[in-house]
């Protein structure tokens, strides 16, 4: 569906509209909050708060903007915001073995890619993500983030450039070729 | 093609973000040919693929379900606002004229006429990706399809 429809629907019936836009970018919202978070109960929980927000200023949102681009402010906000609360809280580390067990992938080369991650400046990270999880188009992420297609390009370039570097050594070999 | 005219484009040739083909051609005449190159390709190709292994997550079944559960726990949205059968029947209406126009362009695209297996693998895809959300609506459309 696309954000006009999903504008033109929120119009009509509000609740059901709604229900399409989470439906629609249900994937988006949750998957950054987990390169914020990396961790998957977390990121659902933010990702319901970050619905939750977006239902209450349904109203205000006159469609000038892309909801993609609205939803990706209103989470990436409230992620760095948990983030800056946490640290003053003092967190619990995050329970590796755990994740390993119930989430996807190799567990040591998530755990990796998380730490190099955690040290990347923002606006490389959300590009990066957004390209190669969310594996969205240059165009679309343009549009996400508010910048030009050359922006998103040189983004992605030097994140994707700062991530390798901050990756241990023997992890680039064994997946070089 | 130089190294380094390669190099500022390797992303986007990761990314299948190459739009002009002549540059495409150059660059893949280049990589195949250039050791250091094809090496800088394969570690940006590992590491999309390492980022989107580890990295991506799904939703949850529940995660529509608890996210209204809340919303109606906090007050934020009235209890059974959203009947089930009134959301089916307000999705279905939305959707229906979409995925009708997607569904009959798609299938006068790809598809030979009167290719049932096809089309039904087709109509179940798009049902089970929520694409067309009331299966009568979807099977009426599925039958208009079919026996055009
Ligand atoms: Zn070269």
């Amino acid at each position: 569906m696309t954000d006009r429809e999903i504008y033109e629907l929120v119009r009509r019936d509000r609740d059901t509209g709604f229900i399409m836009l989470v439906q629609e970018y249900q994937g988006m919202v949750i998957n950054l909050a987990y390169s914020y978070l990396f961790d998957r109960h977390e990121a659902e929980d933010m990702a319901q708060e970050v619905f939750m927000q977006a239902y209450g200023a349904l109203d205000r949102f006159r469609g000038e903007s892309r909801l993609s681009s609205w939803l990706y402010r209103i989470c990436v906000n409230r992620c760095i915001d948990h983030i800056r609360r946490s640290k003053r809280v003092k967190t619990v580390p995050l329970e590796l073995v755990d994740a390993a067990t119930t989430e996807g992938g190799d567990g040591a080369v998530r755990e990796a890619i998380a730490d190099a991650l955690r040290t990347l400046p923002g606006k490389f990270r959300d590009a990066v993500i957004l390209k190669d999880v969310e594996g969205k188009s240059y165009r679309q992420i343009a549009a996400i983030l508010g910048c030009s297609i050359g922006t998103v390009e040189s983004r992605i370039h030097r994140g994707r450039k700062l991530l390798r570097e901050r990756l241990s050594d023997p992890w680039e070999v064994d997946n070089a070729m | 093609m130089r190294c380094s005219s390669v190099r500022s484009r390797l992303d986007r040739l990761a990314d299948g973000e190459l739009g002009n083909r002549n540059t495409l051609r150059m660059m893949l005449e280049h990589v195949a040919r250039c050791d250091d190159c094809r090496q800088e390709l394969a570690r940006i190709t590992a590491l999309k693929k390492d980022l989107q292994r580890s990295m991506r997550i799904e939703a949850g079944p529940e995660f529509i379900a608890t996210l209204l559960g809340r919303m109606e726990a906090r007050g934020i949205r009235r209890h059974g606002a959203v009947p089930e059968a009134r959301l089916a029947k307000g999705i279905a209406a939305a959707v229906t004229g979409i995925a009708a126009a997607g569904l009959i362009l798609l299938s006068l695209s790809l598809l030979s006429p009167g290719d049932p297996a096809e089309l039904s693998h087709l109509f179940l895809q798009r049902l089970s990706s929520g694409e067309i959300a009331c299966i009568s609506e979807g099977m009426m459309l599925y039958d208009t399809v079919e026996y055009r």
